[in-house]
């Protein structure tokens, strides 16, 4: 009951953006599927005249839609930039498929013995595709555009990773920043979205021809207006592109802008997309983690955060308690690289992942050598550690060295489920026994997890040592979690810049950021 | 009316028609008869192109058929596909107004003209004309698949195995009005089958196939009684006698018959000379008390008789055997 009251005070607090993504989510759906049905129609039917072509075109249209969506978006960038152009085109690409197969086979059923009478007849090949093949048809075509425009409304949540808007906003956001009733209100007008597509096309296909006519204008005619939503212009000096999490978070993007009275324009895209597009060029300021390797690979500018606005985050890993009382030995292991790693350190090791191509695992066993901490694996029959990590390469390389040290020192064996999305999806995870161990960072605990009230989160952020205290015995308390002691590194949220930006504007801190925009 | 000479249609490296020449003259009906696959469809299609020449030409009404657009020549023609091929989302209105739309007909002719051409094949255009092809039995398709082909009132009709979904019944009682249909009386048709009963109550003419080649090319009676070779002669071979008095005509029996004089009978039933012996027989066979006699119609050179069974069957064994010597 909470949470519906939760839910119902979301939604209607949030009205006004709720029905701006619902129209952004339809009008990326309607362009998108307008666009594949003008492209896939005509060449479904030219591989039913050209059949040598079918193999070609079908296999091609399948691969597009095997692309897995981030690395489409991703691929994207350098030509479409980011926001609503790319989303269009990743979900064209996708809807292309179910549009041009039911043409496809849709005419190739038709009775052959029909298709020779009305040849036989005196039809011209036209007239034979516009009043025999087409409308016997049609049922199947029909039924690939409703695939098509289903399969949309679900893919159209993802135009949120590139700033193109939609319902994926609330979905994504609400997902990085552990709040349901904000998941559920893009959630839900999602599905109802999918439905009412469904539906209405439905009713398109059952309308008598004479009807249809009007029907194909009045779609034909809402396309502009949908489309009008997208040309609204965008003049602002910089322009920010911050990930769903760090623009939510009250130690983010609002912490920031109530410390500096900063006020940036922003979009808001995929973590993994950021980088990309600030190197593109198509955003100038990002949001990310102090000690990425990507910093390094993209020459990126760390602003410096001169009123100390983002709390630490110091590494630590987090570990159920009842995994440390039946493997007592595992402690040790657990805190041999306690205090061993600095930024700087983690900064390179992270860099060697993303831009030298490394695997984490010929990382993490390189830094445990050099620090003689590396023993080969005992191969032993024990029971399974299962360890966690985010999707992003310092978790990776930090859950190889546990892995590595717990294979060498213990007879323990270890699986690793990597790439468990942002914090919520982790941390679930770990409550509920299905990872055992995944490293976590004590300002997000703070925040995210103990969603601790900000008055007392910023008078603990002063003080690392006793946010540590504070936060690993409420961990303990409330789920039975321990904090080990952190790693050394703190890597905290911070804004970046391209070097070369940056240095023509003269910006190395956030003040310096925040007078520029105000000249 | 059609000229096909030499005409050869090769399937990659397979004669399905194999240099076939043959004249069909106007107004008359031309059965293509044999087994199946011996090429009758493919010989059809030449004629309209739905397949091409590989060699040899065809002229229909004296022009050559690869000398106009194919599309043109096909709406001059009338085509009757097997299991009538009707257009499931057209109505039965719609459908026979395929070609008078393709023709650029305005819709009052149009419209006059199907209701018409449904009337003469015997449906009510008033129940019928809404109707879609899934509401109709397989008679009333053929009856409307026949109607679309003839509506436009085309010189020439081609006809693929027209009644060959049809029960025996339903589809001899359609012969039997195909026969008398004024509509087509006048048409130039050429009809493909492999039922030679059909054949011969069809055909003013049958050419019979085999592998691809005509085997032999005449009247129902001359393949009867002047089989061409022993091909044709094993095609007919299990039919034959009732063939034989299917061709026949009574008139033609005349010089043989022995007349009766006697008109006690009080059963008789009159016949015109022109029809078949066959015809005389079935009504004579019939059980029944007393036995019925025909009574032949006079003529101007022949006088009335009356025929009792028997008296048929002796004729027309002196009849065979004054051919066979
Ligand atoms: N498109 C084609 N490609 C290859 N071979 C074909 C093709 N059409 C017909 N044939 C072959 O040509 C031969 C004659 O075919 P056709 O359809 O003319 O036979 P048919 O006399 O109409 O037989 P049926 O009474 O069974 O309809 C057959 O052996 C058939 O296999
Ligand atoms: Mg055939």
């Amino acid at each position: 009951m909470n949470d519906l009251a939760a839910f119902v005070d979301f939604v209607r607090l949030q009205s006004g953006k709720l029905l701006e993504q619902t129209l952004e989510h339809i009008g990326l759906t309607i362009i998108s599927l307008s666009l594949s049905i003008v492209i896939g129609l005509p060449l479904g039917l030219l591989i039913t005249r050209y059949k040598r072509g079918s193999g070609t075109v079908l296999g091609i249209a399948g691969i597009l839609q095997t692309i897995p969506s981030i690395a489409l978006l991703g691929f994207l960038i350098p030509f479409l930039g980011i926001g609503p152009k790319p989303a269009i085109f990743a979900l064209f690409l996708y809807s292309l498929l179910p549009i041009i197969r039911n043409t496809y086979t849709g005419v190739m059923q038709v009775d052959p013995t029909l298709k020779e009478a009305a040849r036989g007849m005196g039809m011209t090949d036209w007239q034979l595709l516009t009043r025999i093949e087409l409308p016997l048809a049609l049922p199947v075509l029909f039924a690939g555009i409703r695939t098509a425009a289903v399969l949309n409304v679900g893919v159209a949540t993802l135009a949120a990773y590139i700033a193109a808007g939609g319902l994926g906003e609330f979905i994504f956001g609400g997902i990085a920043l552990n709040n349901t009733p904000m998941i559920l209100a893009g959630a839900i007008p999602a599905a109802l979205l999918a439905i009412a597509f469904d539906f209405i096309l439905a009713r398109l296909q059952n309308l008598r021809r004479g009807r249809l006519k009007p029907a194909l204008l009045l779609f034909c005619l809402g396309i502009p207006l949908f489309s009008s939503f997208y040309l609204i212009p965008n003049n602002a000096k910089l322009q920010a592109g911050l990930s769903p999490e760090f623009a939510g978070r009250p130690d983010g993007y609002p912490g920031l802008k109530a410390t500096y009275q900063l006020d940036l324009n922003t979009v808001i895209m995929a973590p993994a997309l950021v980088y990309k597009a600030v190197y593109e060029s198509d955003v100038d300021i990002i949001d990310g983690y102090s000690t990425d390797g990507k910093i390094k690979t993209y020459n990126l500018r760390v602003l410096e955060d001169d009123k100390q606005s983002f709390p630490p985050y110091h590494a630590a890993f987090l570990v159920r308690e009842p995994v440390l009382q039946q493997h007592p030995e595992l402690r040790q292991v657990l805190e041999l690289l306690s205090g061993t790693i600095n930024d700087s350190l983690m900064t390179e090791l992270n860099y060697q992942v993303d831009f030298a191509k490394q695997s984490p695992a010929d990382v993490a066993k390189a830094y445990l050598k050099k620090k003689g901490l590396w023993q080969a694996s005992r191969s032993g029959l024990g029971e399974t550690i299962v360890l966690g990590s985010k999707i992003f390469t310092e978790q990776y390389i930090l859950t190889e060295m546990l892995s590595q040290l717990i294979k060498g020192y213990t007879d323990l064996q270890v699986s690793a489920k990597t790439g468990l999305g942002g914090t919520k999806i982790c941390f679930d995870a770990l409550a509920a026994g299905e990872i055992d161990i995944y490293p976590e960072y004590t300002g997000t605990g703070l925040q995210v997890i103990l969603n601790t009230p900000p008055a007392l989160a910023d008078s603990l952020s002063k003080d690392k040592e006793l946010m540590f205290k504070y936060v690993s015995t409420r961990f303990q308390e409330r789920f039975q979690i321990e904090w080990l002691p952190p790693l050394g590194f703190n890597n905290t949220y911070a804004l970046m810049m391209r070097e070369q930006q940056a240095k023509r504007l003269h910006i190395t801190t956030i003040s310096d950021l925040k007078h520029y925009l105000e000249q | 009316m059609i000229r096909i000479r030499n005409a050869t249609k090769t399937f990659s490296s397979f004669k399905a028609v194999d240099n076939i020449s043959l004249d069909i003259k106007e107004r008359e009906t031309l059965v293509l008869l044999g087994t199946s696959g011996c090429g009758k469809t493919t010989t059809l299609k030449l004629i309209n192109r739905l397949i091409e020449l590989s060699a040899g030409s065809i002229e229909v009404a004296g022009k050559n058929i690869q000398q106009q657009k194919p599309e043109e020549l096909r709406r001059r023609i009338g085509y009757v596909i097997q299991g009538a091929g009707l257009f499931p989302h057209y109505t039965v209105k719609e459908n026979i107004a395929v070609v008078p739309r393709l023709l650029g007909w305005n819709k009052s002719k149009t419209e006059t003209q199907t209701s018409r051409i449904l009337e003469i094949m015997g449906l009510s255009a008033q129940k019928y004309l809404w109707k879609y092809p899934r509401e109709l039995s397989g008679g009333q398709q053929q009856r409307v698949g026949l109607a679309r082909a003839l509506v436009t009132d085309p010189p020439v009709v081609l006809m693929d195995e027209p009644f060959g979904a049809l029960d025996p019944i339903t589809r001899s009682s359609i012969l039997h009005e195909f026969r008398n249909l004024e509509a087509l009386r006048h048409k130039t048709v050429i009809l493909v089958t492999h039922d030679i009963q059909e054949a011969f109550e069809l055909g003013d003419r049958i050419c019979l196939m085999d592998k691809g080649e005509i085997q032999q090319l005449g009247t129902p009676k001359e393949l009867v009684f002047q089989p061409a070779n022993a091909f044709v002669r094993r095609f007919l071979q299990e039919r034959r006698f009732q063939l034989q008095l299917q061709v026949l005509q009574l008139a033609e029996l005349h010089s043989y018959l022995q007349p009766h004089l006697t008109f006690t009978d009080t059963n008789i039933i009159t016949l015109p000379g022109t029809a078949s012996v066959l015809e005389a027989t079935q009504l004579l066979s019939v059980a029944t008390y007393p036995r019925p006699v025909i009574a032949l119609e006079a003529t101007a050179t022949t006088p009335a008789l009356h025929l009792g069974i028997s008296d048929i069957m002796a004729a027309v064994d002196k009849y065979i055997q004054t051919l066979n010597l």
